[in-house]
């Protein structure tokens, strides 16, 4: 799957880049690949999969999948 | 008194005299600088329906009670007097290095009075002040304008505060810089100034703030732990990293990316103005404030120059990007750098241009009218030439320096649907569709639509983020979407608008404290009192910034401003036309159900919107409903 994240959710990865390849043997839920991670799912405000937004609670990644998160972003 | 100089410096340019007026800490309690001050000295000084660009019009420029404290992000100054652009109370914030310098050269706030005959700059050092002439500085670009005033001054570390030649022009968004990176753009302050002939204000002071503080011993341990905190918490870290133009990407997946005179909230071209594109295309480097850890600042190179006056902040993006239709990052940083070199806020120039691409290709106006420049969305040239017209009031610039209300006047026909503003001041990069309090606080603040009134919803979404456990303490109970308004939602906008006028009255910049960033509101409280020595609530706290908004709503009511003014452009709640959030508006019902609930919370009449004599004796503003009465009785 390839994950990038947006904003300030590249900070709770060790890596602290914004590009993941996260290898997927089967379909999963993206919460529990996000907890896999470290994301923290409280964190995320907006999810986009293959460009569509979607509710992240809801949604079943697989390998080939695009996700694009974005946690809340305020003015400036 | 700790924590403050208690001196104010007072010019009067029509007869040059400069005097050194003490403040009382009883006085400064109330109004402990910044928007307060600035809003007790036009309340009191500007007579009723002053002209904007006449010699009696007031301009105060006032640091806020830490700014210049060794605490990161407490930074900023005021700018304000009647607005040029509004015709109500005015006001512009902005960072850099020239508040805490004005603070070390012993004074807190400069009030500017009367007119000089001719172009002249203040020289302001350890106390001391003067007024030179500055015939030779007129008609020329920033960055020339601070290397001569340093020159002639013989000291690189003076700090230049000045406005530019769109100043000068009385262009009526023109603001004020300093450092060349730093801009109050808001409002029109700069063509105040220029109205003035006063050219720049150049200071320099050796004080340090911690000489000042009731207990500096705590205000440096504070100073410390923030300035590790800004590593270990996400919000400054990506501010750090990334800076502003991170909320590209982000606003445009939302569908609330301004696009095309805000008809669309997804922008096509994204990808080329996203911070990847600009960390790749123009990043040079990252810049600080004063005594800031943050480092948000960008500078950039513009097709491999570097430029002197940094690099476009999102708004700038969205503004001469997304807005216009433009998609090509080196232009947008070329727009920045002209506008930032004349000293036009880039906000209100942008939207105005983008403005006038829709009369374009509505055939509201022509190819006559325009001098020939074709002026359609995504013309790159046509931007950059319109700055340039603007600037200097050259042909159809001319109009566009008026604003896009003003230019709708004279355009006529639906070219007032076209112009994007409030109280005459264009919005700025977020489109309330998809934050209804945004839209709020775009219609009740006094100055006009600004994305400073109010932290945004997104903020305050979700009841596990960091942002929102922080709002806690400012007594937020519950996560509220976005795209909701209800009596909760005015509360919590109620008390969100008090929090961040106290921020814009201590001096602190939004990108400090929590819900938005990384300083928890206890720690606001804990510089507070540690300069001070007050042992402020977080009550008193937020009826301090209380007091400075119902200060400049009762300067907008004495010039004839009512609840018609508190309103939104019809555009908003119209239908994005694509996006996320393709086909969603905003209702007329629930903005005005939502406006009559704020305004009782506000202790406001909800017809008049002029605050109640008894919310203002809460305040300690009896004397304000005072002036009230005494101008109600003489119309």
């Amino acid at each position: 799957m390839n994950l990038q994240l947006g904003g300030h959710l590249p900070f709770y990865v060790s890596t602290r880049q914004g590009k993941l390849e996260v290898p997927l043997k089967e379909p999963a839920r993206l919460s529990e690949v996000l907890s896999q991670l470290g994301i923290p799912v409280s964190e995320v405000y907006l999810t986009v999969v293959n460009g569509e937004l979607v509710t992240l609670d809801e949604t079943t990644v697989s390998d080939s999948d695009d996700v694009r998160l974005f946690p809340p972003m305020d003015g400036g | 008194m700790y924590g403050s100089n208690e001196k104010l410096l007072r010019v009067n340019l029509t007869t040059g005299s400069l005097n050194v007026e003490t403040i009382s800490e009883e006085f400064y309690r109330l109004y402990p600088g910044g928007k307060a001050l600035a809003g007790y000295i036009l309340l009191n000084e500007i007579p009723p329906h002053t002209e904007p660009f006449s010699p009696e019009n007031v301009l105060v420029i006032a640091n806020g009670l830490l700014t210049g404290a060794p605490v990161s992000t407490a930074t900023r100054y005021i700018v304000s007097a009647r607005s040029p652009l509004t015709n109500g109370y005015g006001e512009s914030e902005a960072a850099g290095f020239w508040g805490p310098e004005l603070k070390m050269a012993g004074f807190e706030a400069i009030v500017v009075t009367g007119r000089s005959e001719q172009p002249v700059y203040l020289w302001i050092h350890d106390g001391q002040a003067e007024i030179r002439q500055a015939t030779h500085l007129w008609g020329h670009e920033c960055a020339e304008v601070q290397t001569t005033i340093r020159t002639e001054l013989g000291d690189e570390k003076i700090r230049v505060l000045q406005i530019g030649i769109a100043g000068e022009n009385l262009v009526r968004y023109a603001g004020l810089t300093n450092d060349l990176r730093h801009f109050n753009g808001r409002n029109g302050m700069g063509a105040v100034m220029g109205s003035k002939n006063l050219r720049a204000i150049a200071v320099r002071g050796k004080q340090r703030y911690q000489t000042l503080a009731h207990d500096s011993g705590s205000l440096l341990a504070l100073g410390s732990k923030l300035a590790k905190g800004v590593r270990e918490n996400p919000q400054s870290w990506d501010l750090q990293v990334k800076g502003t133009p991170s909320l590209v990407e982000p606003l445009n997946a939302a569908g609330i990316l301004p696009t095309r005179n805000f008809r669309q909230g997804a922008f096509e071209g994204m990808d080329d103005i996203k911070w990847e594109a600009y960390e790749k295309q123009i990043l040079t480097a990252r810049r600080s404030c004063y005594a800031c850890a943050i480092r948000c600042k960008r500078e950039v190179a513009i097709n491999g120059k570097p430029s002197p006056y940094g690099g476009p902040e999102y708004e700038t993006i969205g503004s001469m990007g997304s807005d216009c239709g433009i998609n090509d990052l080196q232009a947008i940083a070329k727009a920045n750098e002209l506008c930032n070199a004349y000293m036009l806020d880039t906000i209100s120039t942008g939207a105005t241009i983008a403005f006038a691409m829709e009369c374009f290709e509505h055939g509201l106006i022509g190819l006559d009218d325009t001098d020939g420049i074709d002026l359609r969305f995504g013309n790159t040239e046509a931007m950059l030439v319109m700055i340039e017209r603007i600037a200097r009031r050259q042909g159809f610039g001319n109009l566009l320096a008026e604003g896009s209300k003003r230019a709708a006047d004279q355009i006529g026909g639906d070219a007032h649907f076209f112009a994007i503003q409030v109280k005459g001041q264009e919005l700025a990069m977020h489109d309330p569709r998809g934050k209804y309090n945004v839209g709020i606080g775009y219609a009740v603040s006094e100055i006009g639509a600004d994305h400073l009134v109010v932290t945004h919803d997104s903020t305050l979404a979700k009841s596990e983020s960091i942002m929102f456990k922080n709002a806690q303490a400012l007594g937020i109970r519950n996560a509220l979407p976005p795209r909701l308004l209800n009596d909760e939602k005015m509360e919590q906008f109620y008390i969100l608008e008090k929090w961040n006028s106290l921020e814009k009255v201590v001096g602190y910049c939004f990108f400090g404290p929590a819900p938005r960033s990384f300083i928890h509101p206890d720690d606001v409280l804990v510089s507070i009192n540690a300069a001070t020595g007050w042992n402020l609530t977080m009550e008193e706290a937020l009826q301090i910034g209380e007091r400075a908004i119902n200060m400049a709503r009762v300067f907008n009511a004495r010039e004839g401003f009512s609840r018609k003014d508190d309103c939104l452009p019809e555009r908003l709640f119209q239908p994005l036309e694509n996006g996320a959030l393709a086909g969603q508006s905003m209702q007329h019902a629930d903005f005005e159900q939502a406006l009559t609930r704020l305004y009782y919370l506000k202790g406001w009449d909800p017809e008049t919107t002029v605050p109640s004599r008894k919310r203002l004796e809460q305040l300690s503003l009896g004397w304000a409903a005072d002036l009230l009465e005494q101008s109600e009785a003489s119309n």
